[in-house]
């Protein structure tokens, strides 16, 4: 496959690397990643993308970039939503997947003799694992009125303030009109599951600011060196795998009806327009929304135990950064050749990303808040949108490190429990409730985060303010 | 028979046999054999009646592995079943125990790539699993 170079981050797979192509497609990355993005079938993948009707522009990957199914992780890719597409398999089967980031205002050393008891009684409170487990019980009316009003439902049953909508992307709730996509089996997984990590790269971190790169904007973000913060990894558990099994399954048949020719089955889509599409936006939107609500209700657990400790330590005040999804399709505007477009742009693996110029509310002078967690017992980075985000990839900026062992690989040569000592030797606490899948999330099963955040800071898509390190990983 | 191949972020499988039926019950097999599940052998048995009809045999295959994702989910494993396939159809009487632990949650089975090749006297295909 050709490959071309045209910056010193950007590289390009020309037009005629598949005659079906309508646009080129175009990742980003440092040049000693090369190697491994190429390893995989994650450029074949970016490749495919760019067959899609009315992709507009290029299909993208950022610089976190690896094979997944039909769509590569970390791919970008923007439709019209007059003549283009909506793909289930350009979201993933975990719906808003996202990351969440609590800040407290205890430091380092306030908490150390309590983080042992700390982690144990989060494990202990919140459901996690490959098992079912929730932290409410709902109706099933009560559980559509979740997901239909993400955030605002949370607001009024007491699990979120007012102020936390303001730090979550779209306030926390994406457009339901109605439900009709979504099947009986799919709210029966989901209202068994709210409140619950997942396993997998879920986890719950606890960590510390240790650099900080530009003190009066990490000022404006709450953000000082040694603070104690909580990060949250999980999605939408069985509610968006079953909405996305279902679909892709019902696509398969759609894409056909459509007379839309897929390179992979895994690319099934419909146009965004017809009934097909918009029932999916619709079910999508809806386990968006129940994403949100799983990690704010996750977090508003953690806070009940750190507020456990209050009397020991000191009063604590635990507040949201900011919370974002990394598998969305989202109706959002922008310029394209000088035309205002209204685009549905597919993040998978990837993070929105906006410039100050294009964020209302509590980040308008600052900018977009983009969390990039690296691997477990490495650090991770806030940044905030940069003025070429728009121009070079719809608003989108990478999600993580980026696999480059496969978990068969990882768990092959890496031992689960000479990783934990080793962690611990770092002085990371690790708790899992299976030690044999522990190797899967190694940090040697996972690209340079460093490096990956360094490329997007270069393009200026995202400015790096704050490394991250852990203290205690609870892996589900 | 199924042996897993590598992928970067999720898990695949690589499965032959020489009927449908085989290939649709040595997958779901394989399929537990990645979920990496420690079995009860004094857990009661379930039968469970599944019937399908789909729009080729690539989507009967998906979601029959999906019905079997889905009992892993309830604490089910599948560990024998009786198995007829005519075209794109399939009915099936399954048994399941409940298993102790599972080790990898399986999100779903996907269609990346998905084909069924058959062969003179082989029938195979590569599936991969999200997780």
């Amino acid at each position: 496959m050709e490959i071309n170079r045209i910056d010193e981050f950007i590289y390009e797979i020309p037009l005629d690397a598949n005659k079906k192509m309508n646009v080129p497609a175009r990742f980003f990355a440092d040049p000693k990643q090369l190697d491994i993005i190429s390893k995989d079938e994650s450029l074949k993948q970016l490749v495919n993308v760019a067959t899609l009707p009315g992709i507009i522009g290029y299909s993208l990957a950022m610089p976190d970039i690896h094979q997944g199914y039909g769509f590569p992780i970390g791919g970008v890719a923007a439709f019209d939503t007059d003549d283009g597409i909506i793909s289930p398999g350009g979201v993933g089967y975990d719906i808003n997947c996202g990351i969440r980031l609590n800040i407290t205002n205890w430091n380092r050393n306030e908490i150390a003799k309590f983080l042992k008891n700390i982690v144990e009684d989060i494990y202990n409170s919140i459901p996690l694992g490959t098992g079912k487990g929730s932290l409410l019980k709902l109706t099933k009316r009560q559980f559509e009125q979740l997901v239909v009003n993400g955030i605002d439902w949370a607001i009024e049953n007491g699990y979120a303030t007012e102020k936390d909508k303001y730090h979550i992307e779209d306030q926390g709730q994406l457009p339901v009109i109605d439900l009709s996509g979504v099947s009986e089996k799919a709210i029966e997984r989901g209202n068994s599951e709210i409140g619950s990590l997942g396993s997998g790269n879920h986890f719950i971190e606890i960590g510390y600011v240790s650099t900080i790169y530009d003190e009066d904007v990490a000022n404006k973000l709450g953000l000082f060196k040694n603070q104690i913060v909580i990060w949250i990894h999980t999605g939408s558990r069985g509610y968006g795998h079953q909405i996305c099994s279902d679909f892709v399954r019902d696509y398969q048949s759609v894409s056909k009806k459509y007379g839309i020719e897929l390179v992979d089955r895994g690319l099934a889509c419909a146009p965004f327009n017809s009934k097909e599409g918009q029932m999916y936006y619709n079910a999508m939107n809806s386990a968006a929304n129940f994403a949100f609500v799983n990690r704010q209700i996750i977090a508003q657990k953690i806070e009940e135990v750190f507020q456990t400790y209050s009397r020991k330590i000191k009063p604590l005040k635990f507040e949201l950064l900011y919370d974002l999804a990394h598998n969305i399709a989202k109706v959002e505007k922008h310029t394209v050749q000088g035309k205002n477009k209204k685009l549905v742009v597919h993040r998978k693996g990837a993070t929105r990303c906006l410039p100050r110029d294009k964020v209302s509310g509590p980040f308008s002078s600052i900018g977009q808040p983009v969390l990039v967690p690296g691997s477990m017992g490495t650090a991770s980075y806030v940044l905030l949108g940069d003025a070429y985000a728009l121009n070079l990839s719809f608003g989108s900026s990478c999600h993580g490190a980026g696999r480059i062992l496969s978990r068969s690989q990882a768990k092959r040569e890496i031992n689960s429990k000479e990783l934990k000592e080793n962690l611990e030797k770092q002085g990371i606490i690790i708790k899992t409730p299976s030690m044999s899948s522990l190797s899967e999330e190694a940090p040697q099963a996972y690209k340079d985060v460093e490096t990956v955040v360094t490329v997007v800071q270069n393009l200026r898509i995202a400015n790096v303010i704050s490394k991250l390190k852990p203290l205690a990983v609870i892996k589900g | 028979m199924f042996k897993e191949i590598p992928h970067t972020a999720d898990v695949a499988l690589y499965v032959e046999s020489t009927t449908y039926k085989g290939l649709f019950y040595d997958a779901a097999l394989g399929l537990i054999a990645i979920s990496d599940i420690d079995v009860s052998n004094e857990s009661s048995i379930y039968e469970l009646f599944y019937k399908d009809k789909a729009y080729d045999k690539e989507t009967l295959f998906v979601n029959w592995l999906n019905f079997i994702i889905y009992q892993l989910d309830s604490n089910l494993y599948l560990f024998d079943s009786k198995i007829s396939i005519h075209r794109n159809s399939i009915i099936s009487r399954c048994y399941f125990r409940n298993y102790k632990k599972r080790n990898l949650l399986i999100k779903s089975a996907t269609y990346h790539n998905l084909k069924i090749v058959k062969l003179k006297n082989l029938i195979q295909t590569c599936i991969v699993f999200d997780v």
